[in-house]
């Protein structure tokens, strides 16, 4: 699947935040949050070709149209999730994004997602390694919270191998501490 | 400290293949001045190799050195009949080296000399036998013996050194590479090439194989290669990351950080039984585990006190305790040997800084000085470390004297350089 830009899914912000309802009161310390992360695994049995059904409701509940829309949603939405300085707390401003994809893949049980962690270059790379792998745990459980199930998130840590800034300043040290979140 | 910016270059290019030029940047005051002949060649051609200069070479790079320039030398003696003590002391040399090479059928032998000037003594006198091809590695073995003569300490010039280089496209189109040198970066060798990230490569305890982490699979797992076959083994791939590998002394085991549990904790894997046993639990990072030299503890790093810091693990009672308490970060743990101290990364607000410290201690002592240093790894004498470093915003290794009075920089032309790891001795 395509992945776009942090442009035209800024485009839709808005239209993502109503879609997944308000959530503003949310912890922000999601590294906390284990307690829901198996219990949330059974919601989503639809397979993902009842989006092309053209009538009706779903087994999950939805409208072929309310499927599209999530869709549509998620594929607008930020895949980048970005994160302060060897913290792996989800930032207020990812949680709408987040909460798009995980209605898709909520909606779609096929659907799956690799999340790769990432690290700024301070600090020591195994050591990164491990604080970008729960930056992406910290997304995982997210998505899960969320309604996503954990049999379709994929974690992996790439530490901080691969910035996507080489510049040594605070603005490029921001830019590669973050999760990227990539449709399979 | 004072500052002498030899800024000295050293003539690595003999081949193209040679990656990394050496440059002292911060050396001591008063190095000990040591004349370095040109060594006689006997035969007809030319040698491949300078011994004298690979020698020199080595020998300042310590810092402790430093070498006559030639135009001062009133004499070029090949052999000790030739030595005029007087032409040394007027130009104030207080060790002499020198030599000669002399065919021998196909091959050759090496002759060479130690003279200490005022004691007006011959100190160390040897031949090796080898070819032409072996020149750098006999010049390695004579710097070895110089240096212990004058120092009471085992040189390291003929150990060597892996390393990662990674040449970068864009952020997912990289090549790794993990490379094999000698101790001076001279004859650098890829002997594990991946476009995903291979990191934390060490060596066994005897020097034969080297354990890294490989992505080619997509996730992080733990290799051995064999050096002399290129025979590479999957030795972790627990579900979750499989990283920061270290060898226990015997070689028999791996300590590794792994995150299956859900949670990165160390592990020790015996490589015969292939049984796994998890030596730390808590809800934070464990990670970085080094096995100390006697194979009775293991430096972590954890953040199980908040920041990350280190912590030492007592095998025998199974109990972590907590080792720094200075600075706000501090990782990436390593014994040295023969020393009592530990070498770690220490940042105190900022930077990014090699130190050393008595465990239990507060000498604390900060060795470098760039802001993103990381990664020490001990000379098998423990009289220097080697680590990451970055110039002009790309990876570099430096080379710091265990005090801190002297630092090497070497710079490469091979991409971002990373991760060393010194070999122990191999003889």
């Amino acid at each position: 699947m395509n992945q776009h830009g942090l442009a035209k899914s800024a485009i839709l912000a808005a239209s993502i935040a109503v879609l997944a309802g308000c959530s503003s009161t949310m912890k922000d310390d999601m590294a906390t949050d284990t307690a829901a992360t198996d219990t949330a695994t059974t919601t989503t049995t639809t397979a993902a070709d009842s989006s092309t059904s053209t009538a009706g409701v779903s087994e999950n509940g939805l409208t072929a149209e309310q499927i599209q829309a999530r869709q549509d949603a998620a594929f607008a939405a930020d895949t980048l999730f970005f994160f302060d300085y060897d913290q792996a707390s989800i930032k207020a401003e990812a949680r709408a994004a987040l909460q798009a994809h995980a209605a898709y893949l909520s909606a779609n049980a096929d659907a799956m997602v690799r999340l790769e962690g990432h690290a700024d270059e301070r600090g020591t790379r195994a050591y990164n390694v491990s604080l970008g792998e729960r930056r992406a745990n910290a997304v995982k459980r997210y998505l899960i919270v969320q309604g996503a199930s954990s049999a379709q998130v994929e974690t992996v840590s790439y530490g901080e191998e691969r910035p996507l800034s080489l510049s040594q300043t605070e603005e490029g040290f921001a830019r590669n501490r973050r999760v990227e979140l990539i449709y399979k | 400290m004072l500052r002498l910016f030899l800024l000295l270059v050293l003539s690595l290019s003999v081949t193209a293949r040679a990656e990394l030029v050496i440059e002292i940047t911060e050396g001591i005051d008063d190095p000990i001045p040591v004349a370095f002949v040109p060594f006689q060649w006997q035969g007809s051609g030319a040698l491949p190799l300078e011994l004298a200069d690979l020698i020199e070479n080595n020998m300042e790079r310590t810092g402790l050195f430093e070498g006559t320039p030639r135009g001062n030398m009133l004499s070029r003696p090949a052999t000790g009949a030739d030595v005029v003590f007087r032409d040394w002391r007027l130009i104030e040399t207080e060790y002499l080296v020198i030599g000669r090479v002399i065919p021998n059928g196909g091959q050759l032998s090496v002759e060479y000399e130690l003279f200490d000037v005022f004691g007006q003594a011959s100190l160390l006198s040897e031949r090796i036998p080898g070819t032409a091809e072996q020149l750098r590695d006999i010049g390695h073995f004579i710097s070895d013996r110089v240096f212990e003569k004058l120092t009471g300490k085992r040189g390291i010039f003929s150990t060597k050194l892996a390393y990662i280089t990674v040449e970068r496209r864009s952020e997912k189109d990289q090549t790794y590479r993990l490379m094999y040198a000698d101790a001076d970066g001279a004859r650098p060798i890829p002997i594990f090439q991946s476009d995903f990230p291979i990191m934390s490569p060490v060596w066994s305890p005897e020097g034969q194989r080297i354990a890294y982490v490989s992505y080619e699979t997509g996730r992080p797992m733990i290799y051995i290669q064999e050096l002399a076959t290129g025979q590479k083994t999957l030795v972790a791939d627990y579900p979750g990351q499989n990283t920061a590998p270290s060898f226990s002394p015997d070689g028999r085991r791996l300590v590794f950080s792994n995150s299956q549990s859900g949670n990165a904790e160390i592990y020790v894997k015996n490589l015969r039984s292939g049984n796994l046993a998890q030596i730390t639990r808590s809800s934070a990072i464990d990670t970085e585990p080094r096995f100390s030299p006697d194979g009775d503890s293991i430096l972590f790093t954890s953040t199980r006190a908040g920041n990350p810091h280190i912590y030492e693990y007592d095998v025998t009672t199974g109990q972590s305790t907590r080792m720094t308490f200075e600075g706000r970060y501090n990782s990436n743990p390593t014994y040295i040997p023969g020393d009592e101290r530990i070498a770690f990364v220490h940042q105190y607000d900022r930077d990014y800084q090699i130190a050393v410290m008595t465990p239990n201690q507060t000498d604390l002592q900060v060795l470098t000085a760039s802001g993103y240093d990381e990664n020490p790894s001990p000379a098998p004498n423990g009289q220097m470390l080697v680590y990451a470093t970055s110039n002009g915003g790309k990876g570099v290794l430096g080379i710091t004297s265990i005090d801190g009075r002297v630092n090497v920089l070497v710079p490469s032309n091979a991409g971002d350089v990373r991760e060393p790891a010194w070999s122990p001795f191999l003889n």
